[in-house]
Order: structure tokens, then sequence, then C-alpha cells
């Protein structure tokens, strides 16, 4: 009996072994590829690119194209949107210096598709017309021809250009509405199909040399450009672009998710949000050049228009962010570590383009400092928020946290109080000198004389609807009060926008929670009962429409690029969607955003204010811990709460200089869109309105509001979460007042208790 | 026969050296950390004791832990015994623990999802109940952490009592119905005492296993779950979310100590039936 | 009619443990509208209860097929898994056997209090032990690095505390007699402890299989890279659209246990069986 039994396990041990050993070479061969793939340049001994902003002359604000000539200078197309004119930049210096010519002779002030050929020649592509389109071809010089091309019918609509490109031959390749690649007789005025695409739309394409990349929604083709004949060499960008949907279709106008180009041996280099990439000839192995995540390339909602190879250390990238269009130089840097000796660890819970911004600005100043940016919360993995302070807090107490805390979501008192923060007032204090800050947010970010948590902007809890509501905005008692008498009046006229419960409770806790806390650290009862009570009369107000509009869109609750607030929307108000409505302000974009629809609707808006004080929103609050880096840490808060990184930013930026660079953009965006038409979400209804400009005084009120601002609201996570969590089922009905109360204040009890 | 003992020493110390260093000396860290002050690491004497033993959460979880555990680890134990003597005659007593047992292998992410839409408010149980009760937020959540407990740790308790069940000599019972006992007799005299000697290690494993229950509880339910179910762990948990290293590590030293006594005080108890 | 109503309950306590799988396996093949459609009363605030489909209205391998094919960091976790879990369970059967046996099988001075010491360590939650784990680990060097995950694993006193018991439970009189034929303390082991024992040792592996197989905490906090996470992390939240790939990998998740747990618990039963035949 034991000796059968030792043999069967024998046997099982030996099987086991040798199926994991087998498994694993599999697995570890898997393994080693996709490291290699990611990987192989950025660890391969030292050296690596260095991203660094190429100048263009002032006259260009916008990038259309970019483009190594067939005589090696870079060729840009610029273009000034006030003038509407277009400019043929060259450069035999690398972007050093440039030629500036304008173009003659173009009769369009906008034309939606441009490419350059390789002899540096331009088309000028406008909307078709009339079933021709008629491209100016500009030479050199910056002389313009008319050439007339008639493209394929489409039914009843004129069929417009999405895409052009030339190919290292002088070839036009087009892409049409329909979505089939097009290639271009320019001189005859006719075009051929000479590329099968098998009955599938091609959303987008890139050539590189002689290879045409046509992406569609699961993969690509490669064909050639001369012969139309496929290459072949499709299956691991294919690979690629199945694995990330967002490079397989365009969502922007002024650009595309991938740019191709050819480096100097046929090998075929593409950038994408992900960094630059090179496939080399023929094979299947794609190797990366550069991680996009210290660069512009990683900051989000990037898409590129061209990418420019001169040799294999140089690298031109056009790309358009939330900022506008820029014009990107990666140098490779053979003296420079293959990771910078220095290492600065950022570390937020939350994903946030604005912080990524940051990162990319401070690398460029600061070229030896490698930026980790840690997310704690990926939302790819099981990773709670809790799991994340946890592994977060470990490492704080190992003294291997990170330099500098976004303490957006993190228990901000405890850290203080633990000694975990040191004082940033001295960087605030420089950035005050330099730029200037609101100082009513400054001075409400102190604690006992210090500053250990700064944001760097914040969000202004509002209101919208007639003078009277934006009265009965003064508190949430009188404006619940209003919505009320407006829902009696007309019981059939919807007076709230669905935004669904726990949007409403999060908006009203914006604006009321900063006087919720006592002095021992518990709730006011009283505070919290007339929240709930607002909170409620606001949602009941529209009864009959419970049923089909108030569900939360799955998984969504409205929030904005990583903070958590919804913006205020007049569109409900002149659209007859509701007649009051409330959401936060960030900034004077959205400001104008809403002066100019309020010529719409005939409404205003004001601050909606608790009735003892007046509160903010602070989003991204910069912390720098005690055991980090502390220098190099304020160095970069210097670069987040400084101007540059600001004035872009979703959210009022405390830097005064900031602000009024966000003044000075809303003018230019009056520039560049003048007017903005909406459907009503029936369809029924279609509304336009123009965009208005800034008035010195609505700029004055604007200015006054926020320096009215007192408090932050709660920052405190738990505590916001428990009140949402059982307001939301008082909203629904599943629990009466005194029970929600009841509730909040046992769990927040046991909170504050701990 | 001093040989003998060296050897068995040697026998024990690979595993006790590997021990010391990621379970014993991390462990040692905590009560060091128990008299320290968690900012500045000065020495705090009882000071984080006293706190803890003033905090009324610490009150609370400590009580619940205690509750949880009262209630689960008996009906746990009866209900096991009951199932493994109900399976002891039946036929199909192995597919039946083979099912039994499948919970064991689900791991907690999966759980949870099953947890949320089973107890939700909108959740399947109250569908078929046709019920509105909020399971997770009033006092049934008790029952719900409870039952939860049960159904995973069932089998692998059916498994251990089957395995004592069957050790039993059957001629015991045999000469018992000879004297003229019932089955009620013949499992009370005969039976239990038999048992008896398993119900160490079945109990300091269920025990063990209820100090898991908690990730599942956490998940579905948060740091914050309705007071009823708020355990050690979530304290433990919190505390650690704000830092508050000190009254952790003297609160664990004092959770390490009240499992010790109570294992000591079962292997007492277990120890004199042996002599017996 | 008494045998059958106890087969009935047997068979409905059955139902109830076996039904997440099935719950799981149904979820698997469901196309993303239909969970939607289930999931709505949950996962926003929508009427109605959850209505569950044990047979999915259009099965479909979409989600199975986009698991495996779109997923690459889904074997990547795979292999992390098997690596961790492999190397825990061998080191396992090296020392935590060893151990176990000495402590069985011998008497020698301080026996009880290292018995009684590997109890309370092994009941010990995580959390409490997990920042001094961390500072040790560190000073190791092994932060970050799979060892941080399996050496722990391999002298946790768990394994040690089942195997005793099976080691005690054999005879004295078959050790003696192998004692008496002159072999040593060490080939006693192998040839008498190891088959004597074999049913416990493999159940004892079945358990740390199945703990290393789910383990969260430990991999969350000692591993800095996830391309060394196992997968038990990978399983995403449920989110709009993508329930139906977290219901595949769920269940991918748990299909290697339930395997490595049908495939053993013969071993188990026996196993536990002859370990409680002694006491």
């Amino acid at each position: 009996m034991s000796r059968r039994r030792i043999i069967c396990i024998c046997i099982a041990c030996i099987l086991l072994a040798v199926s994991f050993a087998g498994c694993e070479r599999n697995g570890g061969d898997k393994g080693d590829t996709d490291q290699s793939k990611e990987n192989a340049v950025l660890t391969e001994g030292s050296g690596r690119f260095v991203e660094r902003e190429t100048a263009v002359p002032d006259e260009i604000d916008q990038i259309a194209a970019v483009r190594m000539t067939e005589n090696g200078s870079l060729e840009v197309i610029g273009r000034n949107q006030e003038l509407k004119a277009y400019y043929l930049l060259t450069s035999g210096d690398m972007g050093e210096s440039w030629n500036v010519t304008q173009i003659q002779g173009l009769t369009e002030d906008y034309y939606p598709r441009i490419a350059i050929a390789p002899d540096g020649t331009t088309v000028f592509v406008p909307f078709t017309s009339n079933g021709t389109v008629n491209l100016k071809i500009a030479d050199i010089q910056g002389q313009t021809a008319e050439k007339p091309v008639t493209m394929p019918e489409t039914g009843d609509s004129d069929n417009n250009v999405q895409q052009a490109g030339y190919d290292d031959l002088g070839n036009l390749l087009f892409l049409d509405m329909n979505g089939s690649l097009l290639k271009i007789d320019v001189d005859a005025g006719t075009y051929s199909t000479p590329f099968d695409t098998q009955g599938i739309g091609i959303n987008y394409f890139g050539i590189a040399g002689t290879t045409c990349i046509a992406v569609y929604d699961n993969g690509c083709y490669v064909f050639h450009t001369e012969t139309g004949q496929s290459m072949g060499t499709e299956s691991a960008l294919t690979e690629l672009i199945r694995r990330n949907a967002d490079l397989a279709s365009t969502s922007s106008d002024s650009g595309y998710p991938m740019a191709f180009t050819q480096d100097g041996t046929d090998g075929l280099v593409f950038a994408s949000e992900q960094g630059i990439f090179c496939q080399k000839s023929g094979g299947n192995v794609i190797e990366q050049l550069l991680d996009s995540s210290l660069t512009f390339m990683g900051t989000g909602n990037v898409v590129f228009y061209g990418v420019a190879m001169p040799d294999a250390e140089n690298i031109f990238l056009g790309l358009s962010d939330k900022q506008g269009t820029k014009l990107l130089h990666y140098r490779y840097d053979r003296t420079a570590a293959a990771v910078p000796d220095q290492e600065l660890t950022v570390y937020a819970l939350d994903e946030s383009n604005l912080l990524r911004e940051a990162v990319a600005v401070f690398g460029q100043t600061h070229p030896d400092i490698y930026v980790n940016l840690q997310i704690g919360m990926s939302g790819e993995d099981s990773v709670t928020v809790e799991d994340a302070l946890s592994v977060l807090n470990t490492d704080i107490m190992a003294k291997k946290g990170p330099d500098v805390l976004i303490l957006d979501g993190m228990p901000l008192d405890s850290y203080i109080e633990k000694g975990i923060l040191s004082d940033i007032s001295d960087v605030v204090d420089e950035v005050e000198k330099e730029d200037g800050l609101f100082k009513n947010i400054r001075s409400a970010s102190e604690t006992e004389g210090h500053i250990y948590a700064m944001p760097v902007n914040f969000f202004i809890p509002m209101a919208a609807g007639d003078a009277d509501t934006v009265k009965a905005a003064a508190s949430l008692k009188t404006f619940a009060a209003r919505a009320r008498e407006l829902g009696d009046a007309n019981p059939s006229k919807p007076v709230m926008p669905a935004d669904g419960t726990k949007g409403l409770l999060r908006e009203l806790y914006y604006a009321d929670s900063a006087r919720w806390r006592q002095e021992d650290g518990s709730l006011n009862e009283d505070v919290l009962t007339d929240y709930l009570t607002a909170a409620k009369t606001l949602y009941d107000v529209d009864q009959y429409s419970a049923d089909n509009d108030r569900t939360e869109i799955f998984g969504g609750d409205g929030t904005v690029d990583g903070t958590k607030v919804s913006s205020l929307k007049i569109d409900d108000l002149f659209m007859n969607e509701a007649q009051m409505t409330l959401g936060t302000m960030g900034g004077a974009g959205s400001y104008q955003l809403a002066k100019s629809a309020e010529t719409l609707s005939k409404t205003s808006c004001a601050v909606l204010n608790s009735g003892e004080v007046s509160s903010y929103v602070p989003y991204l609050l910069t912390g720098v811990t005690a055991d980090g880096n502390v220098d190099m840490a304020k160095e970069f808060v210097k670069v987040l709460l400084g101007k540059e990184v600001g004035a872009d930013a979703e959210g009022i930026p405390v830097n005064r200089a900031a602000f009024a660079g966000q003044v000075e953009k809303t003018d230019q965006a009056v520039e560049i869109d003048s007017s903005i038409g909406i459907g009503s979400p029936d369809g029924g209804e279609f509304y336009g309105y123009e965009f208005v400009k800034l008035t010195e005084s609505d700029i004055d009120v604007f200015t006054g509001w926020i320096e009215s601002l007192e408090k932050p609201a709660m920052t405190d996570r738990v505590i916001q979460n428990l009140v949402l969590e059982q307001g939301e089922k008082y909203l629904l009905g599943e629990q009466d007042l005194t029970h929600t109360v009841q509730a909040i204040r046992q769990k927040v009890g046991l909170y504050l208790a701990e | 026969m001093r040989k003998r003992e060296r050897t068995g020493f040697w026998f024990v110390l690979p595993c006790l050296a590997g021990v010391m260093v990621f379970y014993l000396i991390p462990f040692a860290d905590v009560i060091r950390r128990s008299f320290q002050k968690a900012s500045g690491g000065g020495f705090a004497g009882m000071y984080n004791y006293v706190q803890v033993f003033g905090n009324r959460a610490f009150k609370l979880a400590a009580g619940n832990t205690l509750c949880f555990v009262a209630v689960c680890l008996p009906l746990l134990l009866l209900l096991s015994l009951t199932l493994a003597l109900l399976l002891q005659h039946t036929a199909a007593s192995k597919l039946f623990r083979s099912a039994y047992l499948m919970p064991l292998a689900v791991p907690a992410a999966s759980m949870v999802l099953l947890w949320q839409l089973l107890f939700d408010n909108h959740g399947i149980l109250n569908g078929i109940l046709g019920q509105n009760v909020d399971w997770m937020n009033t006092d049934a959540s008790f029952g719900v952490l409870v039952f939860s407990y049960i159904w995973k740790n069932l089998g692998y308790d059916v498994i251990l009592w089957l395995a004592g069940l069957t050790a039993i000599p059957g001629n015991i019972y045999e000469a018992a119905r000879v004297d003229g006992a019932g089955s009620a007799k013949c499992f009370w005299y005969i039976t239990l005492p038999n048992i008896r000697p398993a119900a160490f290690t079945i109990v300091v494993l269920s025990l063990l296993n209820s100090f898991k229950v908690f990730r599942e509880a956490y998940l579905v339910a948060g740091g914050y779950p309705q007071e009823k179910i708020y355990l050690l762990q979530h304290l433990f948990n919190n505390w650690f979310q704000e830092l508050s290293v000190d009254k952790m590590a003297a609160g664990s030293v004092l959770l390490a100590l009240a499992a010790a006594g109570f294992v000591l005080l079962l292997q007492k108890s277990w120890d004199r039936e042996e002599e017996m | 009619m008494k045998k059958g109503l106890i087969t009935l309950v047997l068979a409905v306590v059955a139902a109830i443990a076996v039904s997440p799988v099935c719950f799981l396996l149904a979820g698997m093949l469901m196309d993303n509208q239909e969970l939607t459609e289930c999931l709505a009363p949950v996962f926003s605030d929508g009427e109605g209860f959850v209505r569950w489909h044990i047979i999915p209205r259009y099965p479909t391998l979409q989600n199975l097929v986009e698991l495996l094919l779109d997923a690459p960091e889904f074997f990547q976790m795979f292999w992390n898994s098997v690596k961790i879990t492999v190397c825990i369970l061998g080191g396992q059967l090296v020392f935590g056997m060893t151990a176990a046996w000495g402590l069985a099988r011998y008497q020698f001075r301080g026996k009880k209090v290292v018995y009684m010491l590997f109890i309370v360590l092994m009941m010990m939650p995580f959390q409490v032990t997990m920042l001094s784990e961390y500072l040790v680990l560190d000073s190791l060097r092994l932060m970050d690095t799979l060892s941080a995950v399996i050496l722990p694993g391999i002298f946790s006193t768990f394994p040690v505390f089942i195997m005793y018991r099976f080691f005690c439970s054999i005879p004295k009189s078959i050790i003696e007699a192998a004692r008496i034929d002159g072999a040593g303390e060490f080939r006693i082991f192998l040839s008498m402890g190891l088959p004597l024992g074999s049913a416990g040792i493999l159940s004892s592996l079945v358990l740390s299989f199945l703990e290393c197989w789910n383990m969260i905490e430990r991999p969350m906090l000692f591993l800095k890279s996830k391309e060394l996470w196992p997968l038990s992390l990978f399983l995403p939240q449920i989110k709009a659209g993508r329930a139906g790939f977290a219901f595949c990998a769920s269940l991918m998740a748990v299909l290697p246990a339930i395997f490595v747990f049908l495939s053993g618990q013969d071993y188990l039963e026996q196993g536990i069986a002859s370990a409680a035949a002694k006491e």
C-alpha cells in the first residue's frame, strides 16, 4: 500500500514539475518579448531621447503639418488664427531658426486638410463643393495654383476629404467620407482606387516612405503607395490597435491617434499617446524609442498631425493637446542616463491630465530629474481606495514614500497631525511674489500659520436661473424653497435638470459642507438635516420625471477630468429642460460659456451659498512629504502652482497670473469659434448662440466671486462618502430623514472615535 | 535520548528561522511600536493601551468580533456536524462533499460581486422575497456576514468532522446497541466523546477562518459598515489609513493575547481529554 | 422516506454552495447587453430588482475571447500566480514538512512554546504586521521582487499546524520498529513519515494552494511593479460594458483552484480521516 502510494506521489510530482516547467518556459518567453517590446531602448545602457518644445515664429499660433523635405530641411505649415493666414516655415538647422513665407492666393479662411509633399510643395484641401474639391498647391515660394479634383459620389451630400497625405515619391493620397483610400492624379483631376480594403471603411491613414498604413476599427492594412499591393507587415500593428481601442479611430478634427514616418533605414516610426515606436523593416517586432510618460505626449487627450525624423537622433513631432498645437523636438542625448539619475516621485490617487502636463513642463527645465508619477487608482485592477492608501501609508511609514503628494481624497488632517507633510509656505510665498495668488484661498489653506497643502486650482459651486432664483441662491434653504415655488407655479414644466441623486447631493455638499463641522469635530446635525431636506426638495420637485430621467448613467458620475465636479449647464435652461440649475464653475472659460448661453436663456448665475460661508472645491491639493527630497519636491510644486500649468487647467487657478492668462484665452476662443449650435436631447429643436467676449465688468464680477470665497468644502473623503451614500437612500425614499441623520451620525461618530 | 532531542530540534530549526525572520521579528516590532508614540517614536509607556481601552470604536469592534466568533463558531460547528452525520449514511456523499467545498475556491473579488447582487436594495434576494430590506445597512448585515462565513467554511468543517466520525470504531456502537442504547444515547455517550479530540483542530481552523471573512465584509460594505459588522479588522484598517500605528499596534497585541489565551485554554481542555 | 428527506436537505445545501460558480458561468456566457440589463438595478439607481438568467438568452463566448486574445496582461499575471504558488508550495514541502515532523515526533525543550507560537502567529491578521513585515523585507532588499511574496508564504505556519496533526497520528510502534532496524532519523522521516503522512501533506498543500492563489494584500503591498502582480489582483472593478469581462476573469481565476481542489480532494479526505483516526 505504502509503496504504491510513494510511486503515485513521485509520478504526480514529476508530472507537476514538468508541466509547470514547460508552462513557465512558455510564459517566461511571452513575458520577455512583451517586456523587450516596451522597454528595449529605455533600458539599454545610457542615452535617451530628451523632449524640448521648439519655438516657432510669433505669428504662428497653430501648426497644421510637419515634414522633412527631400533637400533635408524641416518644413512646417503654420497658421495665424486671427489673420486667417497660412505660413510656410522651413528650417535647415533642426528648428533653431526659421524662414517664414506667407502663402499667397488662398481663397478660403480655413483649409481643413493640409499635406506637404517631399519636394516641399503643399496641398491645401478645402471642403468639397458640387463634387469637386479645388485644391490649392503652394510651391516653396508660397505661390499657389488651383487644381480641381473630382471626388467620388456619396449620395446627396458632397464628399469631403477626411485626410490627405503625400508619400516619398510625390503621390497624393486622400481618404474620403466613405472611408475609402483614393490615389489622386492632381494634373488630370481624377482619382483611382488601387487599395483593396475588402469593403472595410478606413478611419485614418499614415504614410511612411512608400508605405501606407490604413487603420480601421479592428486593425490596419499596410499598402505600397505606388502599386497598391499589401505589404504583409500589418500583424504587429494590428495587434497594437486591437489592444488599445483608442488607436483605432479619430476623435478630433485636428489630428490622429498615430502619426507615421520612416527612419533612415526603411524602418517604420510612429508616435502614439504611449510614446514613439519603431518597427524595423519587414520585421514584426515593435520597439519603443521613447516612453511618453514624462512628455507632452502622455498628458492625455493628445492627437498628432505629423512626425518627422531627420536622422536617427532627432525626431520632430507635431501634436495638439488641450492647450493647442505644439512642435516638439526629441533629441537623443548620449550623455544622459537612460533613466535620469535623480528621481522625484509624485503620488496621486486619481489620474489627472493637469498633473501630467505639469510633469511635462517640469521635465523641460529639469531634464536630469526623472519624475515618477504614480497613480494609485488605475481602475484596471481590484485595488480599492483604501487599499491604495494602505500601500501609500506603508511606504510613507517606511520612509520610502513619494516626495510630492496630491492629497485629494487622502486623510489630510491625520497626515498633518502625524508630521508627514512639511511646510510649503516658502514656495507659496515665492509664487505669490512672482505671479500673485488669490489671498483668500491662500489663507484658507493655512493651518496655524503653516501651509501643508495648497490647491492648484478650485471650483465654485454655482446656481443659475431667473433673477429670483439667483437671489435665492444665497442659501440652500431659500434655493430649495424657490424650486418648490417654481414647481407649484407650473407643475408640468421641469424645474431642475435630471442630474441623478449622487450628482445633486455632491453639488449641494460642495456648497454647504464647509459649515458642518463643529468645534469638537463632530457634525452639526441641524445643519445636516437642513442640507438633506433641501436636497430632497430639489430632487422631488420634478416627481413626475422620476421614472425615466433620474437614472444615473451606468457607471458614470459626470466627473470632469478626474475632478469630482459636474459643470454648470445653462443649456438645460434655454432648452426648457429646467428652470433652474446648479453645478460648479471651473475657470474663466466656463464663465464665458455661461455668459454666452445666457444671451439665449435670459437668466443669470451666482455663487450657491450655504447661507453662512461661501465655499469652494479645492482640486489638486499639493503637499510635500517631510521625509522625501524636500527641495526638489518644492521645485515641482512651484511648477504646479506656476502660471504656465494653471492657465490651461480645468478649474480656476489660485495663481493670479495664470488666471489672467485664462481670461486672455477666452478672448482668443471667441476668435476661433464664434458660435455654437446644440440640438435638444430629443433632436427636435436646434439652438444656436454667439460666443460673447467677457467685458471688464464681467471679469470684475467673476473676480469678486472668487475673492469672496471663504472656506474649502469639507475635503474629508470618508465623511463625504458616508453622507452621499446615506443621502442617496433618503432621496430615493428608502430611508426617512431621522434614520438618515441617525445613520450618518452613527458612522461619522465611529469614524471620529477611532 | 539527548541525541534524539537534538534531531527533533534540527528538523524544526530551518522553518523556525524563517518564521523568526518573516513573522516573529515583525511581530516583535509591532509589540515595540505599541509602547511608542506614533510621531517621533518616543517611549509612551502604557499610554497607547490606555487610549485603546478608552476608545469607543475599539470597544465596539472588539465586542462585535467577540460576538461574531461566539455566534459563528458554535453555529458552524453544529451545522457542519449535523451535515456530517447526515452525510455519513448517504450514498452520494462524495458528490455532496465536492459541492460543499466549492465556496472555498471562489476568490474574494468574485464573492463580493455576488454579495452585492444578492444583498443590494435592488438585489436578487429582495427580488425573490418581494421586500425592500436594506440588508447591508440594518442589523440584518450581521446575519449576512454570519451566513457568508458559514457558507464559505461549511464544507471544510464537514470534511473534518467526517474524518473524525469515520475514525470511531464501529464495534463500540454495536456493543452499545446490544446493551440497549438508542441512537440518541449512542450519539451522546459514544459519538460525542470520541470526536471531541478532533474538535481542537476544527475549532482552531474555524477561528482562523473567521478572521478571513473581513476582506469580503470590507469590500461589500466599505470601511464604515453598519455598526453590527464593524469588526476589529475594520478598525485596524481604518487606523492604518490615518497612520495611527501606535493604537493599531496596541490593539493587535491585545488581539494576540486574546487569541493565545483562547488557544491555550482550548489546548488545556483538550490535553485533559487525552489524559482521561 | 426519511432517507429521501435527508438527501433533499443535503441537496439544497449543496445547491447553495455551488450556486456562485454557476452564477459566474452564466455571467461569462452572457453578452454585454444582457448583463447590463440584468445588473442595472444595482449599479445604477434604476427600478426593480436584479434578475439573473441561469441560462443566458444568447450564449456567447465573446467575453472569453476578449479576455484571452486582447488582455496580454492576463497571461502575465496568470504566470506570476503560477510562479508564486508553485514556489510557495515547494518551499512549504521542504520547510513546513520537516518542522511538522520535528514537532510531532520528537520531544525537546521549548517544543510546546514553539508550537504555541506557531499557532498564535498563524492567527494574526495581516494588517497588523504588514508595516513591520515591509520593513524587514525592505532591509533584506526583497521589496518588489517575487521573493517578497514567496518567502513569507513558504514560512507560513498554517501548513505546519495541519501536517503536525497528521504526523502525530502515525502509530509510535511503526517508528520504533524502524528505529530498531537501525534506520537513521532522517531516513525514518523519508521512508516512514512521508508516505504515511502523504495524505496530510497533500491536503495541506491543497489548502495552501487556495490561499496563495487568492492572495491579495501581500502582493499588493510588496510588489510595486505591476508586471509582477498575480492574477488575484487582476479582477477589474465592474464597470459599464466591462461586466462580462470581469465575470470571465473571475471564472478563469476560479478554474485552476477548482481543478486543483477536485484532483486533490480524495487525498484531502483520506488525509484528514487518517489524521483524525488516532486522536
